[in-house]
C-alpha cells in the first residue's frame, strides 16, 4: 500500500471543518485567485494571503459527458460551482447514472476522492456532491 | 501601413485521408492558391504555415515539392485559430513592408493526430482538463447556460446544425454533402448534454492557403483583388473578467478591432464565415461579432437572418459542421470562402452582391481563460 498522492499541491486539503478549496487574496485590490497565484492576476501586486474558500459553493451549470477519456469512463458529470469570493470552479460531480442534473443553484458541497490511479497510486482531487438541503455560503 | 490584398485561394480535398500526408495535402492547396493568383511559386517571398498535432517545419515540408527553398519561413501554432494567426503574420509583414508577396497556409491531419476519434482536450497538464474538461465540455456548459439566461432550447441548437448542413450540401467541398432534419440532430448520439453527435464538428483532414500580396503586386495580377481590411488577433482574458460564460470575450474584442481598423460596422457585413465546432456556440458568436444585440442571439437564429437567403447569412460553406475541422486550416479556410463570396465564385450558396466579409475563428483552452486564441479579419471589394 502506498499512500495516494494529491493532483497537485497547494489545491485543497481536509480541515477539521471539512475540506476546503486553497486560494489567494490580493491584500491590495481583494481579488481572490483560484488556484493560488503568488502575483495578484488582476492588479498584479505581490501582497497575497492564503484563503480557504471552504466546501460549499452554488452550482452554475453542469452537463454529463457521454463519451470517457483514458482516465474516466463514458457517463461522467460535470459543471462549474460559484464559490465564496465568487470564485467559478470546474469540476466533476457526483451524481449516479441515471439521476437528474441538479438544477441551476443547488447547493454544492466539496469532497476529496481519489479521482484515478496512476503507477499504483491513488490520485486524490477535489468534486462536488449536490446537498440540496444545505444553505449556500455564497448566497 | 501598407494595404494588403488576397490576390488567391486555395483548398485540399477535405474528409478522412490518413493514407495523405502534409506535404501533400498542405502542397494541393498552396498548388491550387498560387494557380487562383496567377502567380510563379518563385516569386513568394514569405511563407506562415499553421499546424497543432505533431507540428515541425511544416511550410518547409509543404514547399519543398513546390520550387519554393531558401526564403523565410515560418511555422505557428495557435490551436484552431493557428491558420488565421499564419495569415495574420503574412498580412503584417506585407503591411509593414518586409515582404511584397507570400503565402499562409493552414494543415491538418486529424486522422493521424494523437486525438484520432477522441475529444479534444486541453494540454495534457491544465488543470480542468486533468478533472474531464474538453473542447464539447466547454461548449455544453456554454449551452446549458444559454438555456438558463437566454431561454434557447435544444432545438435551436439543433437548428444551427440543420443551417449548416443546408448550407454544407450546396457545397460539393463538404465532408457532409447532406442535410438533416431538426429531430435527426436531436437523435443522434449525445457527446455532452444538450450536444448531439451532429452538432459537433467532425474529425477531417484537410488544408488552406491564401496568397497576399502589397497594393503595387495585386494590381498587376487582378483587377479587383480583395482588401484585407481589418486583421486582428488578440488572447484571452482571465475568466473572472467576464460576467458570465455566454461570451467568448476574446471574439468581441478580437471584432471590435477589427471593424475599426476596416471603418465597418457590424451592420455593414454581407457574409460571415466563423467557428461552429459546437452548435450551441454560434449563437454566443452572433453576439460577440455584433450581428445582433447582446441577450438576442436566439432571436437572430430563429428569425432566419443568418440562413441562405436571410440578411446576414453565417457559415454559408457549411462551417466547421459540414465541411469538417482541420484544426489550423480551418483559419485559412474562412479567409478563403469570404474571399470566394466577395468575388462571387460561391455558386449556389453565393450571397448576392456581397461587398464586405468576416472571418472569424478562435482556439483554444486553458483553466482560467475564456479562450487562448481570436482571430477577425475583414475582407472588402
Ligand atoms: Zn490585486
Amino acid at each position: 500500500m502506498t499512500n495516494p498522492v494529491p493532483l497537485r499541491e497547494g489545491l485543497f486539503r481536509e480541515t477539521a471543518a471539512g475540506p476546503t478549496l486553497l486560494a489567494s487574496c490580493c491584500t491590495a485590490c481583494g481579488h481572490t485567485s483560484y488556484p493560488p497565484a503568488p502575483r495578484c492576476l488582476d492588479c498584479g501586486s505581490e501582497a497575497q494571503e492564503p484563503v480557504e474558500l471552504g466546501s460549499d459553493g452554488e452550482l452554475l451549470c453542469a452537463t454529463v459527458v457521454h463519451m470517457g477519456n483514458h482516465r474516466y469512463p463514458p457517463g461522467y458529470t460535470v459543471g462549474y460551482v460559484t464559490m465564496p469570493h465568487g470564485v467559478r470552479v470546474f469540476a466533476q460531480l457526483a451524481i449516479s447514472a441515471g439521476e437528474d442534473l441538479p438544477a441551476p443553484g443547488t447547493p454544492m458541497t466539496l469532497e476529496i476522492v481519489p479521482m484515478w490511479r496512476e503507477q499504483e497510486q491513488d490520485v486524490l482531487a477535489y468534486r462536488f456532491v449536490p446537498a440540496p438541503g444545505k444553505e449556500s455560503a455564497h448566497a | 501601413m501598407r494595404e494588403v490584398f488576397v490576390l488567391g485561394v486555395g483548398q485540399s480535398d477535405f474528409g478522412k485521408m490518413p493514407e495523405r500526408s502534409i506535404a501533400d495535402l498542405g502542397g494541393q492547396a498552396a498548388r491550387a492558391a498560387i494557380a487562383d493568383a496567377g502567380i510563379n511559386s518563385a516569386q513568394i517571398q514569405a511563407v506562415f504555415s499553421s499546424r497543432v498535432y505533431d507540428a515541425m517545419i511544416t511550410s518547409q515540408t509543404i514547399m519543398k515539392d513546390l520550387g519554393v527553398t531558401r526564403v523565410e519561413m515560418v511555422n505557428v501554432e495557435n490551436a484552431c485559430a493557428g491558420g488565421s494567426t499564419a495569415i495574420r503574420s503574412l498580412y503584417k509583414d506585407i503591411a509593414a513592408g518586409f515582404v511584397d508577396l507570400g503565402i499562409a497556409i493552414g494543415v491538418e491531419s486529424m486522422t493521424t493526430s494523437p486525438i484520432a476519434g477522441k475529444l479534444i482536450p486541453p494540454d495534457r497538464d491544465d488543470l480542468d482538463g486533468q478533472l474531464g474538461l474538453s473542447m464539447p465540455v466547454l461548449f455544453a456548459l456554454q449551452a446549458q447556460r444559454l438555456m438558463a439566461t437566454h431561454g434557447a432550447t435544444p432545438e435551436d441548437f439543433a437548428q444551427v446544425s440543420v443551417k449548416a448542413h443546408d448550407f454544407g450540401a450546396l457545397n460539393p467541398r463538404a465532408q457532409y454533402q447532406k442535410r438533416f432534419t431538426v429531430e435527426e440532430v436531436l437523435a443522434s448520439r449525445m457527446i455532452a448534454d444538450p450536444i448531439t453527435l451532429l452538432q459537433c464538428c467532425p474529425n477531417t483532414d484537410g488544408a488552406a492557403a491564401v496568397v497576399m500580396a502589397s497594393a503595387d503586386v495585386a494590381k498587376k495580377y487582378a483587377e479587383a483583388p480583395v482588401r484585407v481590411a481589418g486583421s486582428a488577433l488578440v488572447s484571452g482574458d482571465y475568466d473572472f473578467r467576464r460576467s458570465d460564460i455566454t461570451t467568448l470575450e476574446l471574439g468581441a474584442r478580437a471584432a471590435a478591432l477589427a471593424y475599426e481598423q476596416a471603418g465597418v460596422a457590424p451592420s455593414d457585413v454581407d457574409v460571415v464565415e466563423l467557428h461552429d465546432a459546437f452548435a450551441s456556440e454560434e449563437i454566443v458568436h452572433y453576439e460577440d461579432l455584433g450581428l445582433c444585440a447582446r441577450g438576442d442571439g436566439v432571436g437572430l437564429l430563429r428569425s432566419g437572418a443568418t440562413s441562405l437567403g436571410g440578411r446576414i447569412p453565417v457559415n454559408p460553406s457549411g462551417g466547421l459542421l459540414s465541411l469538417g475541422h482541420p484544426l489550423a486550416a480551418s483559419g485559412v479556410r474562412v479567409v478563403c470562402d469570404i474571399t470566394d463570396q466577395l468575388r462571387g465564385r460561391s455558386g449556389a450558396s453565393q450571397v448576392p452582391g456581397a461587398k464586405v466579409g468576416l472571418a472569424q475563428m478562435l482556439g483554444g483552452a486553458a483553466t482560467g481563460l475564456d479562450a487562448a486564441a481570436g482571430s477577425v479579419h475583414i475582407l472588402t471589394v
